[in-house]
């Protein structure tokens, strides 16, 4: 078994704090386990790759005993024996194998959402089973957990190397290894239960080897590898190294005490027991080293725990009996006693503490969120500084009221001069004229003061500048944090479309690209669900089976293909297939069948309308739920969740050729670049990347197609509409009639001002009362507060403190459309 | 005595935070850490620790490779062995190799930091 219980339990409290890393690290390999896996599916003999799924289950094996976690660490301790044999070429990774391995990842990352959960973990025995009962069926010799036979050669192979070196270095078997000259006996206690004690005594063996000449050992070299568990190991060794140098080079990790000779001394782990070795040695008719400072001192130098064995050398010298090495043998070893290495080290030690200790670290979501949150505070409050600072400047551009001051004052002074030249009888002016003159200090100080005053408002002003480029670095620095590539998102669908194509009888070849391409964390959490829907839905319904695909001349293997790439602000994620394209036809139909549109509705359509119905609530031709993502949703629900995300979706079919779906997203959820504008009453802000620009319109180019508002801009014809249209007012506009729009403004009785808007490939003019400028906007989010409106994505507060709502563009073009739809039905006479 | 550093190996980081932090409690710097071999060894040139804890299974290059070039840029270099007890084989190779000794994963806290702490003090 890969850990005994006793190796656990009470560090259990102390563990907790590694649960998070625990869990991103094995979730991060089980993503790579299942690429690899599903690599392996391909090409089942591929050595890199089954090394690598042999290392990573090691790897998760190791985190999940030391975090105590028994069924993930016996799980994963049977999966690392399986691909021992399959790396090792034993045995041969089949198919059934195969998908036991997928179904114990499976159980991996159950374990990981239940941990995640603080819940109980499930039990693996049905996965251990099969895995047993598969391992049995394949090898001859069923021996449960018993290494396999490529680890254990290994082993005998060097430790007869082991052996028949020490057998060829002494040349007899010593009967009665002691009553040689020169031949140190030496005994080792290993702790109670030491894994690999064999091995110990075999590290043992080496590292005194270099020492002497090892006569003897028992239990013998040879059968070491036989030996499970050893508590006690003797060895005779011929060497004339210090009693110390050969206790150090005994002393391991997992060894409890040591004895040289007759006398026993415990390992250095136990300080305090030495200690009392240390009287005992005393007693012994040699001085100890404080008297005898040349011989001792080389040893004593070292620590004081070492010191504590340091006079055991002394009664070596005058007791050959205890078979210790000639006092001549200690000059070398005491030259060697400081280490060069050591000295060396210390030296640079004070330069090199200052490196660093690790290159990146994990940091919960939540705080980056925190960070965020409070980054788009600071967004809000720049704003509402900056608009301030403008508001002081043009002050502050006013020549300086000092000047003016100081010439009244200086009038005013000649105004006195002059009136004292006046006969002032008994001087009954002057007290007068001093008070007028106090009173022009007087005034000359204040404006002195407020010259100061203005002075500083201009410093504020600059300073305002500096905080808000700070900010700006700020933010965009926030932001770098959240950015994670989209490739280990991508990288799952490697298994949603293996176990999908599967399920379907169809082949599927899966091509990623730009998996480089960053998106915020957040937004990376929420793609997964539309994703897996938009991937699924091709499986389904755009891939044809191999037969048909054959027939129509196109190869068997359909390809899907997710792309990630950036543009401006935003990124564009694409899922395309290259099946046989969405069936017009059928979803008219299905528009029928589901009671969404009459039939000759339904018949009136474009082909590029009926398209357009697929993101109808009503529409969804996935009848069944599929379990791959446990869900039955329409793609309603897709549109709407990357609605949410201030994102878009558009889909383009060609018949035969495939379908691609298109999703624009905003780079990060919480701050987004913002045209504000006027809209009545309202401030509106719309994301900069839906504007495509800005437009005057005269009234008199504004014509009617299909009862609805059109104008022409560059000889493409743009819908337009009013807010109106799209959203009802209850009663906040007292002064607005809802009129056809376009007078309703004083300053341009003929012009309007125009924001074209694009999202899905659709455009659409929006007639706004007033343009407002851009601004980044922290987007909240109107569900938590209020109710959600359709068509809008959040509301922000600006700089003045007031607030602007977003506009989910995408939906307001499909409203308007809708609207418009609606209208025509209505007037259909009308053309 | 200045403080000695360890350079920590390992393919997992969640090893690496474990044995850091009882490295740290027994007194231990920390070198730094390396996630593979050749890591480890560009790291160990660069830092010339006082310790080296090397896991054996990495990717790319493994411990054992790491280990006899370590070994062969400095002989005196002293590299501890932490792996679990499925690589005893390699263990073996590790100890012929030069290891100075190893500790079996899953390792109980007291036995690290014995280690560290007695490691910590030796010359």
């Amino acid at each position: 078994m890969t850990d005994d219980p006793q190796h656990r339990g009470n560090q259990s409290d102390e563990m907790a704090a590694y649960l998070q890393t625990f869990l991103d690290e094995t979730e991060e390999q089980l993503d790579d386990l299942v690429e690899t896996m599903l690599s392996l599916e391909r090409d089942p003999d591929n050595n890199e790759d089954l090394n690598e799924a042999f290392r990573l289950i090691h790897s998760i094996k190791g985190s999940a005993g030391m975090m105590g976690f028994d069924n993930i660490s016996v799980l994963t301790h049977h999966l690392e024996n399986r691909f021992e044999r399959f790396r090792s070429g034993v045995e041969h990774l089949n198919e059934p194998t195969m998908n036991l391995v997928l179904r114990c990842i499976d159980f991996l990352r159950q374990c990981n959402n239940r941990l995640r959960a603080a819940e109980q973990l499930g039990s693996a025995a049905e996965l251990l089973e099969e895995l047993k009962q598969l391992q049995s069926e394949a090898a001859t010799s069923p021996a449960e957990s018993s290494p396999p036979t490529a680890t254990t050669e290994p082993v005998e192979d060097v430790s007869r190397q082991e052996s028949d070196r020490a057998r060829s270095q002494r040349p007899a078997p010593p009967a009665q290894p002691e009553m040689d000259e020169g031949i140190v006996h030496v005994v080792v206690q290993f702790r109670e239960g030491l894994q690999l004690a064999d091995l110990k005594a075999q590290l043992i063996v080496t590292r005194l080897s270099r020492l002497g000449e090892i006569k003897s050992t028992h239990p013998d070299m040879q059968q070491l590898p036989e030996l499970d568990s050893i508590q006690t190991f003797e060895i005779w060794i011929d060497s004339h190294a210090e009693l110390d140098s050969l206790r150090e080079a005994m002393d391991v990790e997992g060894v409890e005490s040591i004895s040289v000779g007759n006398e026993a001394v415990p390992a250095l782990e136990a300080a305090d027991v030495t200690e009392e070795h240390e009287a005992d040695t005393v007693e012994e008719p040699v001085a100890p080293d404080s008297a005898q400072p040349n011989d001792g001192s080389d040893v004593t130098e070292l620590t004081d725990e070492n010191a504590t064995v340091v006079p055991s050398p002394e009664p070596a010298i005058e007791h050959p009996s205890s078979q210790l090495t000639t006092s001549s043998e200690r000059a070398p070893s005491k030259a060697k006693a400081p280490s060069p290495q050591s000295s060396g080290s210390d030296v640079v030690t004070s330069e090199r503490a200052t490196s660093k200790v690790a290159e990146t670290m994990r940091v919960e979501v939540d705080r980056l969120d925190n960070l965020m949150n409070l980054t788009g505070e600071l967004v809000v409050n720049r704003a509402r500084f900056v608009q301030i600072a403008e508001q002081i400047r043009p002050e502050l551009r006013q020549p300086s009221m000092l000047n003016r001051i100081r010439d009244f004052g200086d009038s005013l002074r000649r105004t006195i001069e002059s009136l004292e030249t006046l006969p002032n009888e008994g001087g009954e002016w002057s007290a007068q004229l001093q008070q007028l003159r106090d009173g022009i200090k007087l005034m000359e100080d204040q404006a002195d003061i407020w010259t100061d005053g203005r002075h500083s408002i201009g410093q504020i002003g600059e300073a305002i500048d500096q905080l808000a480029r700070v900010s700006q670095s700020l933010q965009s620095g926030v932001l770098d944090t959240r950015m994670v590539p989209v490739g280990p998102l991508f990288n799952r669908f490697k298994r949603v479309v293996r176990d999908l194509s599967k399920q379907r009888g169809k082949q599927v070849h899966l091509e990623l690209h730009g998996e480089q391409t960053e998106l915020d964390k957040r937004m990376i959490d929420e793609l997964g669900d539309p994703l897996v829907h938009l991937v699924r839905n091709s499986i389904d319904h755009g891939l044809e089976p191999p037969d048909v695909r054959s027939e129509r001349g196109k190869p068997a293997v359909g390809t899907i293909s997710l792309e990630a790439s950036h543009s401006g602000n935003s990124v564009n994620i694409v899922v395309r297939d290259d099946g046989g394209g969405i069936d017009v036809a059928k979803v008219r139909a299905k528009l029928v069948e589901n009671e969404v549109l009459a039939e000759s509705a339904a018949d009136e359509l474009s082909d590029e309308q009926a398209l357009d119905y697929i993101w109808h609530p009503g529409f969804s031709t996935a009848k069944e739920v599929t379990d791959v993502s446990g869900r039955g949703v329409g793609m309603d629900v897709v549109k709407t969740r990357i609605n949410q995300l201030n994102g878009t979706i558009e889909v383009e079919s060609v018949p035969q050729l495939g379908t691609t779906f298109t999703l624009r997203l905003p780079l990060t959820l919480a701050i987004i670049n913002s045209l504000l504008v006027r809209l009545r009453d309202v401030i509106f802000s719309l994301p900069i990347d839906d504007v495509r620009e800005i437009v005057s319109v005269a009234e008199r180019d504004i014509a009617s197609v299909h009862g609805r508002n059109t104008f022409e801009v560059r000889d493409q014809y743009v819908p337009l509409i009013d807010i109106e249209d799209i959203f009802c007012w209850h009663d906040v506009h007292p002064h607005n009639d809802p009129t056809t729009g376009d007078q309703s403004d004083d300053s341009s009785a003929d012009e309007s001002q125009v924001v074209i808007l694009v999202a899905g490939g659709k455009t659409l003019g929006l007639k706004v009362d007033e343009l407002l400028g851009n601004q980044d906007v922290v987007v909240k989010s109107l569900a938590d507060n209020f109710v959600e409106i359709r068509g809008l994505s959040g509301a922000s507060v600006l700089g003045d403190g007031s607030v602007s709502l977003m506009l989910d563009v995408g939906t307001i073009i499909e409203m308007a459309n809708q609207s418009s739809r609606n209208s025509t039905s209505r007037k259909k006479k009308n053309d | 005595m200045g403080t000695k550093r360890v350079l920590i190996v390992d393919d997992a980081l969640i090893m690496r935070q474990r044995i850091q932090d009882i490295a740290v409690e027994a007194g231990w710097q920390v070198a730094g850490h390396a996630s593979d071999g050749s890591e480890a060894v560009a790291m160990y040139e660069k830092q010339r620790p006082d310790l080296v804890t090397l896991d054996i299974v990495m990717p790319e290059t493994d411990g054992i490779s790491a280990l006899k070039e370590i070994m062969q840029r400095d002989p005196e270099a002293s590299v501890v062995m932490i792996s679990a007890v499925s690589q005893k084989e390699k263990l073996a190779e590790c100890i012929e190799a030069g290891a100075m000794d190893f500790v079996v994963k899953p390792f109980e806290k007291d036995t690290l930091l014995a280690f560290f702490e007695k490691y910590l003090s030796k010359p």
